[in-house]
This record gives structure tokens, sequence and C-alpha cells, in this order.
């Protein structure tokens, strides 16, 4: 019953955190928390719920873009689930890996869309670097992976560390409610 | 939403949303496309009340696409006879995709359940998929009153983009702890009501759908998978 109360707050997350992001102009995204923070506590399989869901109503209610990229949340749940239960957010180096790998991941998941899609102009920042990679004599499918890759990582470190920080700042009362393997592989909790 | 929202039965809004999606992705001739946007969905919007809605995604989400087609496209590849076409297809049938999500899935809070159960929903995915639709708003209310108290007290000097990057961890934690807190009294209060229980056997009120208009929606929905259809293996 827990994670079907935590889920949809997790969701919530997604978009108020992504609604905080828009209202103070910050370049970032920050749009994954929930679903990174929902992988940690309940496993990859809500996490998933939690991304896609998530990206859903976001697409309803703030972008209609965001639905596209459904599959990204996926990824990225499985991603932080085979992470989390290998420890690798134990400390803050472990976490800054994650985050960049997570990165690299994002950006290979979400290539495919942004080529076949949107034909490699997403209207956001990340066009104008994929018209600059292009401009410099990249073929438009290496220039999307590249600005991807440019970009993603530094958003996705962000993300993993403003998540670990958020739990290891949580009362133990609240943590000590969610029996999930990857709190006690990464010492997050005492429990 | 208006009370006009309330006009697709859910097996409609259902046929709709998947004839629309195939219809589009088989079609590439950016007349169809065009003309399915101007005489299927433009109407729709106006009917469910929609265009402030519509208007928002055409401004903030299509227009960027499109100028950013044209830089990348027009500017850098200078391939103009063969761009344009291409930029013209892509581009609509990112609005039809978006329009018919925006459409289907902005579904009115008085026909939401009845609408999530007619789909198949029942149980566990119900209550998910049914708070998930309705509990956004709360938090996004959570985050505004933090963000406002954060200014008001001052901790917010400057208002350049790295002094308000660097509140972000603070306005977020109490806004996630309350998330936390509220998960886990939901929890409590739903297990002690057998809240899944409830929910499966509740009854619902009877809606009246407009009978003709949802068999023209569902004609369109056919027409509109059929000529996407004989498009695609014409020109296939």
């Amino acid at each position: 019953m827990l994670a079907l109360t935590f889920v949809p707050l997790a969701i919530a997350l997604n978009v108020g955190i992504g609604a905080i992001v828009k209202a103070l102009n910050l370049p970032l995204y920050l749009d994954s928390i929930g679903t990174i923070l929902a992988t940690i506590m309940l496993g990859w399989r809500w996490g998933a719920v939690v991304g896609v869901l998530g990206f859903i109503i976001t697409a309803t209610i703030i972008n209609p873009l965001a639905v596209y990229f459904v599959g990204t949340q996926v990824a990225i749940a499985i991603f932080i689930n085979v992470m989390a239960i290998n420890g690798w957010f134990k400390n803050v180096f472990r976490t800054i890996v994650t985050g960049l790998l997570l990165g690299v991941v994002s950006a290979i998941v979400s290539a495919p869309v942004i080529i076949f899609v949107f034909g490699g102009a997403t209207g956001n920042g990340s066009a104008l670097v994929t018209s600059f990679f292009v401009k410099f004599g990249h073929q438009i499918v290496n220039s999307i992976f590249l600005s991807g890759f440019s970009i993603e990582p530094v958003d996705k470190c962000l993300q993993c560390l403003l998540a670990i920080f958020i739990i290891k700042r949580m009362p133990e009362s609240i943590l000590g409610r969610f029996h999930s393997a990857a709190l006690i592989q990464n010492k997050l909790t005492s429990k | 939403m208006n009370s006009a929202g309330l006009i697709m039965h859910p097996y409609v809004r259902l046929a709709f949303f998947f004839a629309g999606i195939c219809g589009t992705l088989l079609s590439t001739n950016p007349v169809f496309l065009l003309v399915t946007y101007l005489i299927v969905i433009i109407p729709t919007i106006a009917l469910n009340g929609q265009f402030r809605q519509h208007l928002k995604l055409l401004i903030i989400g299509i227009l960027p696409i499109l100028l950013s087609f044209i830089l990348l496209y027009i500017f850098i590849f200078h391939d103009k006879s063969k761009s344009w076409d291409f930029i013209a297809v892509k581009v609509i049938k990112i609005i039809l995709f978006t329009s018919l999500f925006q459409i289907t899935l902005s579904i009115p809070s008085k026909i939401l359940f009845i609408t999530l159960k007619k789909w198949g929903f029942s149980g566990q995915p119900l209550v998910l998929v049914l708070s998930s639709l309705t509990v956004w708003e709360d938090v996004r209310y959570r985050a505004n009153k933090i963000i406002d108290a954060r200014f008001a007290r001052g901790f917010v000097v400057q208002r350049s983009a790295i002094t308000k990057a660097r509140q972000l961890p603070y306005i977020i934690l109490p806004l996630v702890i309350a998330v936390f807190r509220t998960a886990i009294e939901r929890a409590d209060s739903w297990e002690q009501k057998d809240m899944l229980y409830l929910v499966d056997h509740i009854r619902v009120e009877k809606v009246a759908y407009p009978v003709i208009l949802n068999i023209v929606y569902f004609a369109t929905s056919v027409c509109w998978l059929v000529i996407g259809l004989l498009i695609h293996f014409k020109y296939a």
C-alpha cells in the first residue's frame, strides 16, 4: 500500500520540481528526481511507473513533447536500479560517476526519438548544440549523439546528487518504512 | 475544463486515439495531414474547450521545433526544396500526435473514474492512475508556497541564476519530506479503509454521452485510419 500512495506523489514530484525549475528559469530539466527516488526506495518497476506516468501527465499539463521520452524514463529506472543494488550511491564520488553514466544512457536512449520523431530538432537548447556539431562537419545522427553526451550527463549528475541529498536528510522514521535493498546496500538507512 | 469535455465515450476516446496515431504514422502526405488537423483536431479542441491549452502547445512546443528545423535544415544543410517538405511533414505529424494526447488524455474529473474503469483498469492500477492524475496539483501548490516563503524570508537576496540554483535543494527538501509523510499517512488510512475493495465495488453514476457526436467521432477515427492506410500503400 505504501508503494501505491508513494508513486503518485513521486510522479507529482517529477511534475512539481519541473515546475519549480521552470519558475526559476534554470537551464536544467530536473524532471526525473521522482523516478530516481522511487527506484531507490521501491525498485525499478515502480520507478518506471513513476517515470512513464509522470511524463504522460507532464505532456498533458506542462510540456506536450515530454510524452515522446517515456522510454528514457524506463531506461533511467533500470539503470539506477542496477547501480543502486551494486552500491553506486555510497558516496559523492560514486554518485557523480552514476550520474555521468546515467547521462550517457539517457542520451543513447533519447537519440532514436530525437532522430526519428523530431528529425534532430527538439526545439530546446540541445537543438542548437546539434546544429553546432552539424555546422562543423558531423553527420546529423552523430551530432545528435554528441549533443546528448554534452548536455545530459550534467543534468543527470545533478539529479542523482539531489536524490541522495534528499534521502540522506530524510528522517529515519520515514526511511524505515521502505524496505529496499538499494537503501541498505548504499548505507542510506540504518535498518 | 468545461462540461463540453464530457462528450467522448471512453471506447470512442480510445478508438480516436489509436486510429489517430496509426493514421498519422502511416501517412506522409502533408496535405492530408494538414486537412486532418484543420477538420478533425481544431473542431474537437473547440468542443472540448481546450483552445488555450492548444495555443500553449503551438507556442511553447511547436514553434521552437519549427525554428530549430529551419536553422538545421535550411540554414545549415542548404537543401531548400527537399527540406521544406520534410519540415512540413515532421511538424504537422508532431502537432497531430501531441494534439491527440491533449484531446484523449485530458479527461474531465467527472468522468475520469468511469473512463478508466471502461478502459479495463481495476484494483491497484486504477488507484495508481486515478491518484496520479489528481494529486499533482496539491504538490504544485505546496511547491509554489515553499518558493514564496524562501523569497519572502530573504534567503534569496540576488535573483541571479547561480543564487537561485543554490536554493534549489533547500526548496526541494521540505517538499519531498512533506510528500513522504503524506504517502505514509495515506498508506495507513487506505489500509484501514480497505481502499482497493472500495474502489472496485463503488457504484458510479451513468453518464449520458451525446450519441450522434460519438458516432461521428467513431466514423472519423475509422476514416482517418483507412485513408492513412490507403495513402501508405499508394506511396509504398
